[in-house]
């Protein structure tokens, strides 16, 4: 309330006071004091009404100032909120812009964590693989014990390549496998390392699978990659009837070189010579019982373009050796020289294999001179649909029984062979075979064999 | 009439499955790696080890290995193992590791000097673009 309402305000009450005190005195002239009441009451009657214009005016005023201060508290809020809001927008953008580069990270992170683990898995050398397989075999074969058909263990092959480092690398392959008279063997069959000096040369050291011809290097053990259910009965295990050493401990160089549309690849090797054991070939793991060291190589090309898929190539051996027959003083001596070719055919169609040796030996005891043997295989392949492969196999052997290296070999004698069989592809790394096989031996006579077989890899 | 309608149709579809299969592939490798778009299948196949005297590292990526596969080293994928199996079995080679994604090949390009993949879509900084396919 303003101060001239204040003073309008005690001037009433003061003159309401005055007026009072003027009414209650007595002994006045009753027309005097008539008078005087009557223009005592025209004024306060007058003052009453300057009040009560005043009251009025003052309430105006107090209403207008109480909208005026609503409307700019109301303004200020509204700023305020819209301040709040911008703030909290921004907020809230930085906060998901954070989220979202925190997930990402986190997700890179883990990505790098799985793949950090895998590679520090394949640098400590983890990666095992391996085949496996069983089958059955129907035979009129005569074995010694009588054992001719029946379910049969094939083999169990594991088989490891730790990396160590940029340039190290080996190979590793132990096998179990039953004989043909039941028992288990065991063998390393593989324990090597290698430096890989750059993209065209690599030295293996150690025991390797003697790189002639394809099928040895390609499918040794492997069942499950190699088409057929038996190997090339001339390329079979030392103690299986093959008739070279399909095994070697000692130095392997070996690469590849681009030429044209093709590679050439080559491999040359050195190690310890084959002895004839018993009438089967002991490559000898552990010293040489002679000097003389057993060298051999091969060259392919392999070619490109419109060939893709056929490699050709070239392939010897050389190794004098020692007849021990009845595990004793050697009975015999000679010089193993083996040349020959070969050649494989692999594309969506078909898959053809063919080697050739040729054997021109030397005896070193009994009848002297030199005497020449050959052997060969023809494998092809057609791959039909859903995963079949139809394949036939010739082989043929005509080796010199004068020959003290053949003589000395259980597996040394003259033979043909025809096969012919399915294949069966389950899945990439699940086949099922059948085959049937037919054997004219020199010593044996004909044998005929059925073979199912189940062979997977891993 | 008809028989104009479905050649219509099925011409429409083939353009959509080619479409479907026509993404493009991008062949990435470490910065520091130096190779040739010649090489990639060789890379790709085991026939080429190092490169510049660094070991090289192919990465397979599970989300494009069939397009690649096609495109780049010309196999189907049952091929494409059985080499590998092979050159495992002879050469003691161990075959590219299988990447869940086009994020994890680029996290191995980018920490792996000797790493080589491929993706699915154009990377950002921190890989060399070998080839584009």
């Amino acid at each position: 309330m303003t101060q001239a309402v204040r003073a309008t305000g005690w001037g009433s009450r003061t003159l309401l006071l005055a007026a009072s005190v003027a009414l209650a005195a007595p002994g006045m002239a009753a027309t005097r004091e008539e008078q005087r009441v009557a223009e005592l009451e025209r004024k306060l009657e007058a003052s009453l009404k300057t009040i009560e214009a005043l009251s009025a005016r003052l309430g105006e005023l107090e209403r207008a100032n109480s909208q005026a201060r609503d409307a700019a508290a109301g303004q200020a809020a509204a700023r305020t909120l819209a301040a709040n809001a911008s703030e909290a927008a921004s907020a809230a953008a930085a906060s998901a812009a954070q989220a979202a580069s925190r997930a990402d990270a986190v997700e890179s992170n883990l990505a790098q964590l799985q793949e950090a683990s895998q590679r520090s898995a394949a640098v400590a050398g983890v990666p095992l693989h391996g085949f496996m397989d069983v089958g059955y075999v129907q035979s009129n074969r005569k074995p010694a014990d009588g054992r001719k058909s029946g379910f049969t263990l094939g083999n169990v092959d594991f088989y490891l390549t730790p990396e160590f480092g940029d340039r190290f690398k080996s190979l590793i392959e132990l096998n179990f496998e039953y004989g043909e008279d039941g028992t288990l063997n065991t063998d390393l069959e593989r324990m090597q390392f290698g430096y890989t000096f750059d993209n065209n040369m690599t030295l293996w050291a150690g025991r390797f699978h003697t790189p002639y011809g394809y099928w040895n290097t390609a499918f040794h053990h492997g069942a499950q990659i190699q088409t057929s259910i038996a190997r090339p009965r001339m390329v079979g295990f030392e103690d299986q009837g093959g008739i070279l050493p399909a095994h070697t401990v000692g130095l392997w160089l070996t690469g590849t070189v681009a030429a044209g549309d093709g590679r050439i690849g080559y491999d040359a090797y050195a190690g310890n010579g084959p002895r004839l054991q018993a009438g089967v070939i002991d490559y000898q793991p552990v010293r040489d019982d002679n000097g003389n060291k057993l060298v051999g190589g091969a060259v392919t090309y392999r070619f490109g373009g419109a060939a893709d898929g056929l490699v050709l190539g070239v392939h010897g051996m050389q190794a004098n050796f020692n007849d021990n027959r009845d595990g004793g003083t050697p009975a015999a001596a000679g010089r193993l020289r083996m040349t020959g070719a070969f050649g494989y055919f692999d594309n969506d169609d078909w898959e053809v294999i063919g080697e050739y040796y040729r054997f021109n030996d030397a005896n070193r005891s009994g009848t002297p001179g030199a005497f020449g043997s050959w052997a060969g295989f023809m494998q092809a392949g057609r791959n039909l649909d859903a995963g079949v492969t139809a394949y036939v196999r010739w082989e043929k052997a005509s080796l010199n029984v004068n020959d003290n290296y053949f003589r000395g070999l259980e597996s040394g004698t003259s033979y043909s062979r025809q096969a012919v069989g399915l294949r069966y592809s389950l899945n990439p790394k699940a086949a099922l075979k059948f085959e049937l096989m037919r054997t004219d031996d020199a010593r044996e006579g004909r044998s005929n064999e059925a073979q199912v077989q189940a062979a997977i890899r891993f | 009439m008809k028989h104009k309608i479905s050649t219509l149709l099925a011409a429409l579809a083939c353009l959509g499955a080619n479409a479907a299969l026509a993404g493009d592939l991008y062949v990435i490798a470490h910065p520091g790696l130096k190779v040739d778009t010649t090489e990639v299948r060789d890379i790709f196949l085991g026939d080429k080890l190092i490169a510049g005297g660094v070991k090289l590292t192919p990465l397979d990526n599970s989300a494009a290995q069939k397009e690649f596969l096609a495109r780049v080293v010309n196999f189907d994928a049952n091929k494409y193992g059985t080499i590998w199996a092979k050159k495992g079995f002879r050469d003691g080679l161990n075959p590219p590791p299988l990447k869940g994604g086009d994020a994890a090949v680029i996290a191995e390009v980018k920490s792996n000097p000797g790493a080589i993949g491929y993706i699915t879509s154009k990377p950002d900084s921190g890989v060399t673009v070998v080839q584009k396919y």
